[in-house]
């Protein structure tokens, strides 16, 4: 993410972009996972993200429990969209040897994960 | 067009645009866990944590769903690394961490000064100087999101001119310090 930041050349302060871009994915699959469950399994996990106030704290929560599974899923999908949506974003303000940094960027992570 | 915009202020609109994506999306999400009766703090505590549970978040997303290509740019980083590694965001740190290294380093300063004021002019000097670079560095890398490694190695300079100039007051930082 700091790379990515660096190639499109983010002028303030990175690290907390980041911060917050990674508290809006974990938002993001929250919503996504309680948009998947039922009612009652809605208010289950309505019951635990609120006992916990904070949301690093839910997330903990989230992931150590019965819903890491589904939970993980939803944030692996969430970051990729969150992702694909800035990147799109700011798009147009991108020159085009950023855009081809920005490609190969995601090339080499995925061949970084197929290595994994 | 893009390409002719100038460097500075093509990187001006797009942190812009960065910083409108965030508040925008901000803003959808905080009305979709309204309606969900959701209510969670972002806050401090989950910005400081932030990157480094990304980095947990980030493992079990590799375990779980390796297809993923996004989490692994979320553990990547360059700017106080070894901290972020550790869940420590040097960027939010910035006023406790600049006034306690200020405090430390002034303390250390004092200590040493016993012993360099009883050198040559160049030692004082140099002394001065090497204080008043450690102060700056400790000071400055929190807010310009320096590497840690540069304030690391002014005291560094720091502790070696203190250890030599301790020589004419052998005993004086544990009687200080006691």
């Amino acid at each position: 993410m700091l790379q990515l930041l660096s190639i499109v050349d983010y002028q303030d302060n990175k690290d907390t972009f980041i911060g917050e871009f990674v508290e809006l994915i974990y938002k993001q699959a929250l919503v996504d996972l309680l948009g998947s469950l039922t009612a009652n399994e809605q208010e289950t996990v309505r019951k635990l993200v609120n006992e916990q106030k904070e949301l690093d704290k839910a997330v903990t929560a989230l992931l150590a429990g019965e819903w890491a599974q589904k939970y993980t899923l939803a944030l692996a999908l969430a970051s990729k969209k969150m992702l694909e949506d800035y990147v799109i974003e700011i798009n147009d303000t991108l020159t085009d040897s950023q855009k081809e940094m920005i490609e190969l960027l995601f090339q080499t992570g995925r061949e970084y994960l197929v290595m994994q | 067009m893009s390409e002719n915009l100038h460097f500075v202020e093509r990187g001006r609109r797009t942190t812009e645009k960065s910083q409108g994506f965030l508040k925008h999306r901000a803003l959808d999400l905080a009305n979709l866990l309204e309606n969900f009766q959701i209510s969670v703090a972002g806050g401090v505590s989950s910005l400081l944590g932030s990157v480094g549970s990304a980095m947990v978040v980030g493992n079990e997303v590799l375990r779980a769903a390796p297809t993923s290509d996004v989490m692994k740019f979320l553990g990547m980083g360059t700017i106080g690394e070894a901290l972020t590694k550790l869940g420590i965001n040097i960027a939010q740190l910035t006023p406790p961490l600049a006034i306690a290294s200020g405090i430390l380093t002034l303390s250390g300063a004092a200590v040493g000064w016993q012993g360099a004021k009883q050198g040559s002019a160049f030692e004082r000097m140099t002394y001065i100087g090497t204080k008043a670079l450690e102060t700056v560095a400790w000071v400055a890398a929190p807010l310009l999101g320096l590497p840690i490694t540069v304030p690391l190695v002014a005291s560094g300079l720091g502790l070696l001119h203190n250890i030599w100039s301790n020589r004419h007051t052998p005993g004086v930082i544990s009687r200080t310090l006691s």
